[in-house]
């Protein structure tokens, strides 16, 4: 059974404004599509800048009498101009009317019958909804270059503006396949054919296990849940699976298709594995039993993350079957706006059905869960490609892990897997479902790549040196985490006339550098070097040495570097003593001063 | 009275004015004397002399000094500094104090006294100079580095001062000692 779009309904009250809104005559305001949240805002005084709609049909019939008194096919200047004065003269009796202090007009477009307002009361907008010539007051959203909905709700905008955007890494989407769409859509790079051109066509891999057999809904199902896996790592390639026949796909084709999965991971440097399909069931631990428990296991030993959807059926004590074997990351939907009251076919539920007072991060209810789901993710109205297809379901929240393990194997390569997942769950945002009381990690893909280590170093050694003689450098390296630190180095840069005489397993020397390194260092835990040294020089001698990972760290630099002894240039500790000239011109006064007069006080004494 | 004594009263007798003279004099041979023996320190400069006058004489028992009170600083000497495991104090030419002593040294030997007044006025001296000397560069190092926001005022002003006040002094009271013996003797030169 897959969790497609025929299988979660949404039917919202929203929903159903919109639809009214469209039948209703533009006679005062009618079901505004403003959320709660810009209510909340004014009701508490603040302010909003919302896109005021005016009924401009007057305006416009100026315009087509123009219009065709000229016999034009489409406006000209002149009927334009009609036009543009019919909307300001509709719009200056608005703002006489529903203007002031808390209502503030505050940017026209002239050339259509909208104008941004700026308002600080819910008043004011009940003034303005309640005009005659005001159709809708409309919500200022933010619009995104990239078609899935709700990127800004995981911090991935962030992310890529940063430039991690999963380059050099594939995702693999074994699905309801992608049929025509991706050469329709942008969001797959301009393909005129799979690969095609090479440079931008971003599906490199797309078989179909039944040629011919693909439903409608499967394609869009594959389709939608392929770009929103893009969208979060917008550098990564695409493998499309499709082992659905018509409706439905079989275990043995979804271990075929994982097998082929893995045997194409050299070649295409696939790092996640996309499975938003499930079986239906429901399982309150780990299910050690399932058949596809060596497949994800496989498919980890060749560095490829499987990710699975917790599961559609609103069950809250368990998982479905592929998410609920070891190994896997399952995947939990949750709101990422809010969108009213919205009710889901949920198959667990008594009534077959559940409603959600939707709400930003709020666990949806009809997104299975366990004490041991791994993530919780966007799963609600999601908008790919291009804005296009809209879906929701666990189906749409697991791609956006799929694509934050692309974007996170691409940035620390040489991370584990298991560090990739300590990543999403360490830095995600503590939710917690209500209808079971589990608190689970929410992604946030921004904090994710921002986790990282506290490395800090320590060391001893001489600060002064007599030629001939020998010294020691001990540095230790400790991690405090929360993440295991990899391809540790700590440089050691030796003071002149030190000479290496042995070293720590793992070091080496090149000139007057020291360089250790370990491939690992798990967090709460620590790694020590020593260097052996025999010195040439007599006198202060100062060594310094620095530790790094791949990691991003928290800890101040000043705990990460170490000074053994005095740095030569330092301009506090060191002085230069002679005395100054005017001390010698001052004595030698003096002293002439003291002899002359004892000398003339003895000529006066003699006379 | 003896030769000397009577040779001062026959200059005395001869030229009235000769000890004003002589005491407008010394300010000019100390200059010379001064000379000479800066001339003659410059000479040495840079050879085995200055090592083992600034480094042995100086240097090591400064550091000894500074590891006697303070065992934990490891001072060593370095070439021309000292250092320890908290500063570095370079030693740089006149940081030491030889031209202090010069100074005394010139200002003694011009001044009109005993060949014996005078030997025991270099020595005392010499073992004030390189006391001071010694004094001067341990109060260099502390403030180098426990207060080292206060060196440069120190380094500058007070250090240099002090000694050039307890080295006048000390001239001043020698040559009141020896004007004193020459007196009673009948005169100085």
């Amino acid at each position: 059974m897959v969790f497609n779009i025929a299988s979660i309904r949404a039917r919202t009250a929203f929903v159903a404004c919109l639809a009214f809104a469209n039948l209703a005559a533009p006679q005062g305001a009618l079901a505004a599509p403003l959320t709660s949240a810009t209510r909340d805002r004014l009701v508490r005084g603040e302010y909003a800048y919302v896109i005021v709609e005016y009924d401009g049909r007057a305006a416009e019939r100026d315009a087509d009498a123009v219009r065709m008194r000229r016999r034009l096919l489409f406006e000209d200047a002149s009927a334009l101009s009609a036009r543009r004065a019919g909307y300001a003269r509709i719009k200056a009796a608005v703002t006489t009317h529903a203007g002031g202090g808390d209502a503030q007009f505050v940017h026209d477009y002239d050339s259509l019958p909208l104008a941004v307002w700026r308002l600080s009361s819910l008043a004011a907008l009940d003034r303005l909804e309640a005009h005659a010539l005001v159709r809708r007051v409309h919500e200022n959203r933010l619009l995104r270059a990239i078609s899935v909905s709700d990127l800004g709700f995981i911090n991935q905008p962030q992310v890529a503006a940063l430039g991690d955007t999963g380059a050099g890494t594939s995702i693999a989407v074994i699905d309801g396949g992608l049929g025509s769409n991706y050469l329709s859509y942008s969001d797959f790079g301009a393909c005129t054919a799979v690969g095609t051109p090479a440079s931008t066509c971003r599906v490199v891999y797309d078989v179909d296990y039944y040629t011919g057999n693909q439903a409608s809904a499967e394609t869009v199902h594959g389709t939608n849940v392929s770009a929103i896996a893009l969208g979060v790592a917008p550098s990564a390639k695409l493998l499309m699976l499709d082992v659905f026949n018509g409706t439905s796909a079989t275990s043995t084709d979804l271990l075929s298709a994982m097998n082929t999965v893995i045997g194409a991971q050299a070649a295409y440097s696939i790092v996640a594995l996309n499975l938003s399909l499930g079986d239906g069931s429901s399982h309150s631990s780990a299910c050690s039993g399932s058949v596809f428990e060596s497949a994800v296991a496989s498919a980890a030993r060749v560095g490829i993350t499987t990710v699975a959807a917790a599961g559609n059926s609103g069950s809250k004590s368990g998982l479905s079957d592929p998410a609920c074997a070891p190994g896997v990351v399952s995947v939990g939907a949750v709101y990422d706006s809010g969108y009213g009251t919205v009710g889901w076919v949920a198959p667990a539920d008594a009534g077959g059905q559940c409603v959600d007072a939707s709400q930003a991060g709020l666990v949806t209810c009809f997104s299975q869960s366990a004490a041991y789901l791994s993530l919780l993710a966007p799963g609600t109205f999601v908008n790919a490609p291009n804005g296009s297809f809209q879906e929701s379901g666990t189906s749409q929240a697991t791609p956006h892990v799929s694509g934050a393990v692309a974007v996170l194997r691409s940035r620390y390569p040489a991370e584990s897997l298991r560090e990739t997942l300590q990543r999403l769950t360490g830095a995600g945002v503590a939710t917690r479902d209500p209808a079971n009381g589990v608190t689970t990690p929410r992604l946030d893909l921004l904090a994710a790549v921002d986790l990282g280590t506290s490395l800090s170093l320590s060391g001893t050694g001489p600060t002064t040196a007599t030629a001939g003689a020998a010294g020691t450098y001990t540095l230790t390296a400790t991690n405090a985490g929360p993440l295991d630190a990899t391809n540790v180095s700590v440089s050691d840069s030796l003071p002149p006339g030190a000479t290496v005489t042995s070293l720590s397993p793992g070091c080496s020397v090149s000139g007057a550098i020291v360089t250790c390194l370990a491939a690992a260092l798990a967090a709460n835990s620590n790694v020590t070097f020593t260097i052996n040294v025999s010195f040439s020089v007599t006198g202060p001698v100062y060594d310094t040495a620095s530790v790094r990972a791949d990691q991003i760290d928290s800890a101040p630099a000043s705990a990460q570097t170490v000074h053994l002894g005095t740095p030569p240039d330092a301009p506090l500790p060191t002085g230069d003593g002679p005395l100054p000239a005017w001390s010698y011109a001052l004595l030698f006064v003096l002293l002439s001063t003291i002899g002359a007069g004892r000398l003339r006080a003895a000529a006066r004494l003699g006379r | 009275m003896d030769a000397r004594a009577r040779k001062v009263h026959r200059t005395q007798a001869t030229a009235p004015g000769a000890p004003l003279l002589r005491a407008a004099a010394f300010p000019i041979r100390f200059f010379v004397l001064f000379a000479v023996l800066a001339c003659a320190s410059e000479a040495v400069r840079g050879g085995p002399g200055e090592t083992a006058w600034v480094q042995h004489l100086f240097l090591q028992p400064t550091a000894a000094l500074i590891n006697a009170l303070e065992p934990g600083e490891h001072a060593v000497v370095a070439g021309r500094a000292i250092a320890s495991q908290t500063s570095m104090l370079r030693v740089t030419r006149g940081c030491e104090g030889t031209e202090l002593l010069l100074l005394l040294f010139g200002a003694i030997l011009a001044y009109p006294a005993g060949l014996l007044i005078k030997t025991r006025g270099l020595i005392a001296g010499v073992a004030l100079a390189y006391g001071l000397g010694i004094a001067r560069l341990l109060a260099l190092h502390y403030p180098l580095s426990s207060a080292p926001h206060a060196w440069e005022a120190l380094h500058g002003l007070v250090l240099p001062a002090l000694p050039l006040a307890l080295i006048a002094l000390y001239f001043m009271s020698w040559s009141a000692a020896a004007a004193a013996t020459t007196g009673a003797h009948g005169g100085a030169r």
